[in-house]
């Protein structure tokens, strides 16, 4: 792996802070934001909720690599183990024919980069959060950890706030509709390494765009941390539709934070899949500031062997007539947790507020554990909320049947489970929802009957 | 002055909690440990019985009960009035075949402040479980309303919740949180929660036969409130 070596130190400390800021020659506003960030990171302590994050050492980690990597479009590059999971994939094909503009993320800085000149014509800006520092300065400035995610939010984002390297830029203008998704793709390449990458979206008023990450790892031995951090604004009118399938290597824990501020008459949707590391704690959240703003988040999660699956949504209501709906689907199998922890508030001034949650959980064999947790704050009259939740097992019946039609017992397991997980497979793009199904087919092999 | 209804049970252990513990049974596992304060009450249904307790909601209590092979337990509450206080009660589904149900119809007035925990422990297998819960608030009431159904491992059972509230005044406040933990794949276990106030399309159709806004609303909510 052609990586420089040269800052591979662990652990994290104000000289490595002020280094990743120098060797990024960043203004001074953003040395700022990291050392405060950093200040609030070391007297903070780890959550004390949730799944144990007690095999994560924080001393242990590698918080930055200089990637020495140029500009590269080659996805051979990559450890074998994980181009034959693209090549099954069929992400290069995806990518090739279908996606607006991709970046790929290389451990902690982006190697490739590129953005249809049509878009770009328009005056959208689709840009390596690196280089976009330096570009764009007003805009990041006034939006980056700021309103929507502050550094001071909990412990991963003061330690994002400090360290966070890479990531993407993307802001739409006024009235521009992105018609092809943008795309980007992060992957840790090495062993104990932390990810920390930002993803920024502003969507000004009554613009459209679609963005899709996918983010993947290759397995190492020692634990490896992801604590990114994606902060959306969509303005008056505007629409977002966020999709991400994350699959990262099984010792990783997956501590992100997502959330978007959601103005008046703007739709905010997130479709997130979680399939791999062992540890995630995922809540993308909304908070809906202006009348009739809408949020809605789909949510798939397997657990598998050895995974705890804490995945959630939250619904901020601040305004009248807001509507959020919540879908969240969990396989767990093979001794995994999964869980579903969620929030809606409803506000004082968000009168004709609508809530609604969905939570379906399969629990395929007596090993694995399904959790619902959600709760609900109302401080309104006129609010109309509900939630649902149901957990179950496959249906001898339906197994039955489909083994009757000639299926074997793992076909008809596999069958199963797609349909049920179908509503949010269909909801992605045509290119994702053929990598997913694929992705769950793969996780499915040899693990049922 | 320790609170006198305290119980703390798995998830929500703190760590030197235990030195005032009193083991309920000791046919259960360490984690169901409880630590049952002054005021805790203790009811062991015997196999094949059923025992029914009804229950006027109006102060604090804890209660722990214990359900015996092929037994039933069966508990109504309800509540008429301004109330302030906690209420916890816990379940344990213990013998093959037990049945546990939790009926419960509110209805909070005046500056009512009320923690309700409602917790299910399936146990043995072939058991089954239900809560349905259903408060009306007005005035100034706040209800904090937590449930839990939780189904150990290899446990074949049936558990269902409900919990419905209606919100009939600008200052009432409900927070919810009704969970599920599910360790076992042979089960099938449901919750729902809903949180509204009625609508002028509901109104409308006691209106149209005649009825004035007042009794329409009368009716809508004791229809509601009628398990």
């Amino acid at each position: 792996m052609s990586i420089d070596e040269k800052l591979v130190n662990k652990g994290l400390s104000e000289t490595l802070v002020r280094h990743i800021s120098e060797s990024k020659n960043e203004p001074s506003w953003m040395l700022k934001k990291r050392l405060e960030a950093f200040s609030l990171w070391k007297e903070t302590l780890i959550p004390n909720w949730g799944p144990s994050l007690s095999g994560l050492n924080l001393d242990d980690l590698v918080y930055y690599i200089d990637p020495s990597v140029e500009e590269t479009t080659d996805w051979k590059e990559l450890p074998k183990e994980i181009t034959d999971t693209f090549e099954k994939l069929g992400i290069p094909k995806a990518e090739r024919e279908y996606l607006g503009g991709v970046g790929a993320q290389y451990d902690s800085g982006i190697v490739y980069h590129n953005l249809q000149k049509s878009l770009a014509d328009k005056g959208v800006i689709f840009e390596n959060m690196d280089v976009a520092v330096q570009k764009y300065p007003e805009l990041v400035e006034k939006y980056f950890m700021t309103d929507c995610v502050p550094s001071s939010d909990h412990k991963f984002t003061m330690l994002h706030g400090a360290v966070w390297s890479g990531g993407t830029f993307i802001y739409v203008p006024k009235g521009v509709k992105v018609g092809l998704p943008l795309q980007a793709y992060f992957r840790m390449n090495r062993p104990s390494a932390g990810q920390f990458e930002h993803t920024l979206i502003i969507a000004d008023e009554g613009s459209e765009i679609e963005y899709i990450e996918g983010c993947s790892a290759p397995r190492y031995t020692s634990s490896s941390l992801h604590a990114g951090c994606v902060e959306v604004f969509v303005m008056k009118g505007a629409k977002v539709k966020y999709l991400s399938i994350e699959n990262w290597s099984r010792n990783t824990y997956n501590l992100n934070t997502k959330k978007a501020m959601v103005y008046e008459d703007g739709e905010m949707q997130w479709v997130n899949g979680n399939m791999g590391s062992c540890v995630t704690m995922l809540y993308p959240s909304s908070v809906l500031l202006g009348a009739r703003a809408k949020a809605d988040s789909l949510g798939i999660v397997l657990a598998g062997e050895g995974q705890n699956q804490d995945t959630g949504a939250k619904a901020l209501h601040l305004a009248p007539d807001t509507v959020s709906t919540i879908r969240s689907k969990s396989v767990s199998k093979d001794g995994g947790i999964s869980t579903y922890r969620g929030f809606v508030q409803i506000g004082k001034r968000a009168t004709g507020a609508v809530s609604s949650v969905v939570c379906d959980a399969l629990i395929l064999d007596d090993k694995s554990v399904s959790n619902t947790y959600p709760s609900t704050k109302n401080d309104n009259k006129r609010v109309n909320i509900s939630h649902e939740a149901k957990v179950g097992r496959l249906g001898d019946d339906e197994v039955f049947y489909l083994r009757s039609r000639g299926f074997s017992e793992r076909e008809a397991e596999r069958l199963i489970v797609g349909g049920f997980l179908e509503p949010i497979v269909k909801a992605m793009p045509l290119e994702y929802a053929i990598e997913l199904n694929k992705l769950i087919e793969l996780e499915m092999e040899g693990s049922v009957g | 002055m320790k609170n006198n209804t305290k119980i703390i049970l798995n998830t929500y252990v703190e760590p030197n909690a235990f030195k005032y513990g009193l083991k309920i049974a000791s046919s259960f596992s360490e984690e169901f440990l409880g630590i049952i304060a002054k005021g805790g009450e203790v009811i062991e249904v015997a196999p094949n019985e059923t025992k029914k307790i009804e229950n006027n909601l109006s102060q604090s209590k804890l209660l722990i009960v214990y359900v015996g092979e092929g037994a039933t337990f069966e508990y109504v509450e309800s509540s008429k009035s301004q109330v302030v206080g906690k209420n916890d009660i816990h379940i344990i589904l213990a013998g093959r075949g037990a049945k546990a149900s939790i009926t419960s119809s509110y209805d909070f007035v005046g500056e009512s402040e009320v923690d309700i925990y409602h917790k299910i422990y399936h146990e043995a297998s072939h058991t089954i479980s239900k809560i349905d819960v259903r408060g009306v608030l007005k005035d100034k009431a706040h209800v904090i309303y937590r449930s839990d159904i939780a189904m150990g491992k290899e446990i074949e059972a049936k558990g269902e919740e409900s919990a419905s509230f209606l919100i009939l005044s600008e200052e009432a406040r409900v927070d919810a949180i009704p969970s599920l933990d599910i360790a076992s794949n042979d089960v099938r276990c449901s919750h729902s929660l809903s949180i509204k106030d009625i609508s002028r399309d509901e109104l409308f159709y006691p209106m149209s036969r005649g009825l004035d806004e007042e009794n329409s609303y009368k009716l809508l909510v004791d229809g509601f409130l009628e398990i």
